[in-house]
C-alpha cells in the first residue's frame, strides 16, 4: 500500500527521509548459571532491525502524523530526525542539514517534545530552565520575553512559570515542555506522544496551541501519538509506519474513502432471550449473513454485545436490520460509521493499541 | 537538567560516588528485574573487591614486615589475621548493607514504609530475616570463595584446632547480631538526611579499624588498644579471628563469645528503642 | 573566543541553578562534617598505628605518606564537587536522558558537566585536605619554596581531571553493557594503592599505576617532587600533564561511544 495524495516536491521538502534503517546489535542473554556474567563477555549478537526502511518528505508548515503499532519503529525514526540516532542505512536531511552529523546545527533549526522526557529543572519554577535555554540558544533577551508572553497567554501560564517543576501537575508541566521547545523559535516541531497521559481538557488545550503553532507560524510539525483523536482533530496527513516500514502515506481523508466505507451494526438480545450465549454464535451467524450479501465480519464484543461489520454497498442497511430484528429478540441496535480508530486499527492488522513501545526500546 | 538532590558521599573517593548515586536515583532506578539483576551482579562484584583490598594490604603489611626491627606476631599469623579480616568482613559495602539503606531510609523517606508498617510481621524482624538470608548468601559467594583464594594463593594457615573453627563459626554468628543492629541504626539515622553515603563510609573507615580487621588489636598502641576493647566493634573482626588463630583460646574463648553476645543483646535492644522512638516520630509526622 | 565567552556564560548560569536548587534542600552540613571527619580520621589513624611499628616504611616517613594522602583527599575532592559527571553516564545512558542532551546545541558531555557543576557536599574535602597537606609539610619543616603555590593548586585541578577522566573512559561502557558498577567500583578500590610507596608493591603493580591507570600520577610523584625523592622529579613534573593527556583521550572514547548511542529507556 502506497500513497496517491500529493507528495511534496523533492525541492521542497522540508523533512526528507530515504530508505531510513536503523539496526540495533542486541546481546541474546545466556540464561542458566552465571548467566550474568556470561552475557557480559558473551560475543552471540542478535540483529533487532528497528526501522528497515522508511521513505517519506514533508513540506514546509506540514501537520503530519506519524502513526505505527508498538515497535513499529515510530520513536527510533524520530531520533534519527532529531540526530539522536545514527542511522545505519538510507539517508536524512532536515532542513538541507544532515542531523547526525551536523546535530548542533540541526537543533537550532527544531524543537522536540518527548512526553516521556522532560527538559525542565525538576526543582526549579520553569522560568528558570527558559531562562537556561535563552543562553543556550543565544535568543536575544527582548525577543525571548515577547515569545514567552505570547506563549503565556496561549497556554495560560501565568500562575506556572514560577512554581518548582516537581508541583506541577501533569498537564501543566507538559505546556511548559511544549514551551521548552519552541522559545527558539524552531521551524520544526517534533512531537513525541505529547497528550499521553493528560486529561481530556489538558489534551484539548495542547491540540488547540499545536493547531495555532501550524496556522499562524507556518511550523512544520511532525506528531506521533496513540491517541488518535490527535490525528483526527490536527492532520490532515498521516504516515503509517509498521515492521520498520511506511504502509501508507497520504491524506486522511484517503484513508477514510479507502476503508471507512465499512459500517458496523452492534446489537444485543433481551435479557433471558437466547442468553447472552444461547445459540448465538458468530460463526453461525456470519453464515446467515452471508446469504445476505459478501463480506460480513461478526464478533462478540466485550460486553456481550454483537458486532456485524459489513460493506453497504455489497450488503444493503435495510435488509440486514430487518433480517437481525425479525429473527431475533433484539434489545438495542445501532448503526455505526466505522470511527478513524477502527480503521486504522484495521490497517495495522490485529492486535490494540498499548501505550509502551516494544521493540522501538531494544 | 536532571533532578539533583545534593547528599555526600563521604570520603571523595570514586566508590563513595556511585553508591551516592545509587540512593540518589534509587527511585527511578532500582526497578524489580534491574534490582535483580544487580543483586547477583552485586556479589561478584563484591568479590572482586574483597581480593583487591586483600591484595593491597597483604603487599602493605609485606613492606611493614620488612621495615620494622621487631614486631611481636609472625608474619604468617599476620597474614592469616588480614586475608580473614577480609574474606570473613562484616563491614563491607556490599548488598546486604546497601539493601538495608535503600529500604530503610528509602521507604522511610518516600513514605512507603506506611505500607510495610501494615503487614502483620514485624517490620525489623522482616528486615532480619531478609538480611540474614543475605548474609548467608554473602557467605557462600563472598566469604567463601574469597577464604579459598586466600588459602591458596596468599598461603594462609589453617584454623589451628578443631576447637577453633567450631569458635570461629560461633563468633561469625554473634558477629552478624552485631553487624546487623548496626547497620539497622545507621539505617534509621540516615533517613534523617541526605547524607547516607557519608555516614556509611565514615562507618566503614571507622569500623574498620577499631574492628581491628585491617590492623590487629595487639599491634595496636596501648591507649588504642584500650578504647578498641572496651567498644564493641572488636566483636566484628578481632574476636572471630583471633579465635581462628588461637590467640584466643581454652576457657578465653567463651569469655569473648560472651562479651560478645552481651553487646549483640545490647545493641539490638538500643536498635529497638531507636526504631520505636523514629516510628513515633514517623507517625506524627505522617510519613 | 565567542565561543569560550559563550561557554563560560552557560557554565555561570548552570552554577547559578545549582545554587538555587540547593537552597531547596537542607543538606545536612553537620552529618556531613561529621562523617567526613570520622573517615580522614581513621585514616590518619591507621597510618600512625602502622608507623607506631616501622620508623619508615619503604624510604618513606610517616608525614611523607599524609603528605601523599592529603593531595589524594583534594584530588578526590575536587573530582567529586567539580567533575562529578563520569559515574552518571550509565544514568543518561539507560534513562534516555541523554536523548534531552542531543536535541540541544551544546556538546552533551559540556552540558553533563553543567549538570553537576557543584555537589557542596563533597567540597569539604578540599579544606580538609588542605589541611592536612598544610600540616604535613610543616612537620616535615621543609623550607616553604614560591612555587609550590602554583605546583599544588596544579596538582590538585589536573589531578582531578585525571581521575575524571579515567573513570570516564570507564563509565563509557554503560553505551553497551546494563550494568557498569562493576567495573567502576574495583576502579575506585585499586586507586587505593597508589596511597602507598609504589616500592612496597610487586612488578606489575607500580608500572599499571604509572602508566595505564595512573592513580600514583595524581598525588605520589607530585609529593615526591616537593619531598625531592630519589627518582620522582621526573615523574612530578610530567604528573600534571598526564590528567590533559588522559581525558583527550576520555574525549576521543566518549565521541566513539555516543556514535552507539541506543537510547533505550521509556
Amino acid at each position: 500500500m502506497s500513497a496517491i495524495g500529493e507528495r511534496p516536491m523533492e525541492s521542497e521538502a522540508i523533512i526528507r527521509a530515504e530508505g531510513l534503517a536503523k539496526t540495533f546489535k542486541v546481546l541474546r542473554k545466556k540464561t542458566g548459571p552465571l548467566a550474568g556474567l556470561r552475557t557480559l563477555f558473551s560475543t552471540d549478537y542478535r540483529e533487532v532491525r528497528a526501522v528497515a526502511d522508511v521513505s517519506f518528505a514533508v513540506a514546509p508548515g506540514e501537520l503530519v502524523g506519524y502513526l505505527g503499532p508498538n515497535g513499529a519503529g515510530k520513536s527510533t525514526t524520530i531520533k534519527m530526525l532529531t540526530g539522536i540516532l545514527v542511522p545505519s542505512g538510507g539517508r536524512v536531511v532536515v532542513d538541507g542539514l544532515a542531523p547526525h552529523r551536523e546535530r548542533a546545527r540541526n537543533s537550532r533549526n527544531i524543537g522536540v517534545v518527548f512526553g516521556q522526557r522532560s527538559q525542565l529543572v525538576y526543582d526549579l519554577p520553569p522560568r528558570d530552565t527558559f531562562e537556561l535555554l535563552r543562553k543556550m540558544y543565544t535568543v536575544p533577551r527582548a525577543r525571548h520575553e515577547a515569545n514567552l508572553a505570547r506563549f503565556t497567554r496561549l497556554l495560560a501560564l501565568d500562575e506556572i512559570l514560577d512554581r518548582p517543576v516537581r508541583l506541577l501537575s501533569l498537564g501543566e508541566r507538559m505546556r511548559c515542555e511544549l514551551v521548552a521547545s519552541l522559545l527558539h523559535e524552531p521551524r520544526i516541531i517534533y512531537l513525541d506522544e505529547p497528550t499521553i497521559g493528560l486529561d481530556p481538557v489538558a489534551k484539548e488545550t495542547m491540540r488547540a496551541f499545536i493547531r495555532e503553532l501550524n496556522r499562524e507560524r507556518g511550523t512544520t510539525i511532525l506528531l506521533t501519538t496513540h491517541d488518535l483523536t490527535d490525528i483526527e482533530k490536527l492532520c490532515k496527513r498521516v504516515i503509517i509506519i509498521d515492521k520498520g516500514t511506511v504502509i501508507y502515506d497520504g491524506t486522511l481523508a484517503e484513508i477514510k474513502r479507502r476503508y471507512g466505507r465499512r459500517r458496523t451494526i452492534t446489537f444485543s438480545l433481551l435479557d433471558g432471550a437466547g442468553g447472552p450465549d444461547g445459540g448465538l454464535d458468530p460463526e453461525r451467524l456470519a453464515g446467515e449473513f452471508a446469504a445476505i450479501g459478501d463480506g460480513t465480519t461478526v464478533e462478540r464484543r466485550e460486553d456481550g454485545a454483537l458486532a456485524v461489520g459489513f460493506d453497504p454497498q455489497r450488503v444493503a442497511v435495510p435488509d440486514l436490520t430487518r433480517h437481525i430484528v425479525t429473527r431475533y429478540p433484539v434489545a438495542d441496535l445501532t448503526v455505526e460509521e466505522a470511527d478513524i480508530e477502527a480503521i486504522i486499527r484495521e490497517i495495522y492488522g490485529a492486535g490494540g493499541l498499548e501505550v509502551a513501545d516494544g521493540p522501538d526500546n531494544p | 537538567m536532571a533532578r539533583t538532590i545534593p547528599s555526600s558521599a563521604g570520603r571523595a573517593g570514586g566508590p563513595g560516588r556511585l553508591h551516592e548515586l545509587a540512593l540518589r536515583h534509587s527511585g527511578i532506578a532500582v526497578t524489580s528485574v534491574k534490582e535483580k539483576l544487580i543483586y547477583r551482579f552485586d556479589f561478584f562484584l563484591s568479590l572482586v573487591i574483597t581480593l583487591i583490598t586483600m591484595t593491597l594490604l597483604s603487599f602493605l603489611w609485606r613492606a611493614i614486615y620488612r621495615n620494622a626491627t621487631a614486631i611481636d606476631l609472625p608474619f604468617q599469623a599476620l597474614l592469616t589475621y588480614i586475608c580473614l579480616g577480609q574474606a570473613f568482613s562484616f563491614n563491607r559495602i556490599a548488598w546486604p548493607q546497601r539493601r538495608l539503606m535503600f529500604r530503610v531510609g528509602g521507604s522511610i523517606r518516600s513514605g512507603n514504609i506506611v505500607f510495610d508498617l501494615l503487614r502483620p510481621t514485624d517490620y525489623q524482624a522482616m528486615q532480619f530475616s531478609e538480611v540474614l538470608g543475605l548474609y548467608v548468601t554473602e557467605m557462600a559467594l563472598i566469604n567463601l570463595p574469597a577464604y579459598l583464594f586466600a588459602l591458596v594463593v596468599f598461603g594462609i594457615s589453617p584454623p589451628v584446632s578443631p576447637v577453633a573453627a567450631a569458635g570461629f563459626a560461633l563468633a561469625l554468628v554473634g558477629a552478624f547480631l552485631l553487624a546487623f543492629s548496626l547497620d539497622f541504626l545507621l539505617s534509621i539515622i540516615a533517613f534523617w538526611t541526605f547524607s547516607a553515603g557519608g555516614i556509611i563510609y565514615g562507618k566503614k573507615a571507622l569500623l574498620d579499624l577499631l574492628a581491628g580487621s585491617i590492623v590487629p588489636l595487639t599491634l595496636f598502641p596501648d591507649w588504642l588498644r584500650a578504647v578498641a576493647l572496651v567498644l564493641p566493634f572488636q566483636g566484628l573482626g578481632y574476636t572471630p579471628i583471633a579465635i581462628y588463630l588461637g590467640q584466643i583460646d581454652g576457657a578465653a574463648i567463651w569469655g569473648s563469645l560472651l562479651v560478645q553476645l552481651v553487646w549483640a543483646a545490647a545493641l539490638v535492644l538500643l536498635t529497638r528503642l531507636v526504631w520505636l522512638r523514629a516510628l513515633r516520630r514517623l507517625v506524627v509526622q505522617g510519613g | 573566543m565567542a565561543a569560550l565567552r559563550y561557554h563560560l556564560g552557560l557554565y555561570a548560569a548552570s552554577f547559578r541553578i545549582m545554587l538555587k536548587i540547593l537552597t531547596q534542600y537542607r543538606v545536612d552540613f553537620g552529618i556531613m562534617v561529621v562523617s567526613t571527619t570520622i573517615r580522614e580520621g581513621a585514616t590518619l589513624l591507621f597510618l600512625s598505628v602502622i608507623f607506631g611499628l616501622i620508623p619508615r616504611l619503604q624510604g618513606w616517613s610517616f608525614y611523607e605518606v599524609v603528605l601523599v594522602y592529603g593531595l589524594i583527599v583534594m584530588v578526590n575532592a575536587f573530582s567529586a564537587a567539580f567533575l562529578d559527571l563520569p559515574h552518571s553516564v550509565q544514568w543518561y545512558v539507560q534513562e534516555g536522558r541523554l536523548d534531552i542532551l542531543l536535541i540541544r546545541p551544546v556538546r552533551p558531555l559540556f552540558q553533563m558537566l553543567c549538570e553537576h557543576c557543584f555537589n557542596p557536599t563533597q567540597a569539604g574535602g578540599l579544606i580538609v585536605g588542605g589541611a592536612i597537606v598544610a600540616t604535613a609539610l610543616a612537620r616535615l619543616g621543609l623550607p616553604f619554596q614560591g612555587w609550590w603555590l602554583g605546583y599544588i593548586p596544579l596538582t590538585v585541578v589536573s589531578g582531578a581531571v585525571l581521575v575524571s577522566s579515567i573513570t570516564l573512559i570507564v563509565a563509557c561502557a554503560a553505551f553497551w553493557f546494563t550494568s557498569i558498577v562493576a567495573l567502576l567500583m574495583p576502579l575506585g578500590y585499586f586507586e587505593g594503592f597508589a596511597q602507598y610507596p609504589l616500592a612496597i608493591y610487586a612488578r606489575p603493580i607500580p608500572f599499571i599505576l604509572t602508566w595505564i591507570l595512573p592513580y600514583a600520577m595524581t598525588a605520589q610523584y607530585p609529593a615526591g617532587l616537593l619531598l625531592g625523592k630519589e627518582g620522582y622529579r621526573p615523574y612530578g613534573l610530567i604528573a600534571p600533564l598526564m590528567g590533559w593527556l588522559f581525558l583527550a583521550f576520555a574525549l576521543l572514547v566518549w565521541s566513539f561511544a555516543i556514535r552507539h548511542y541506543k537510547s533505550t529507556g521509556t
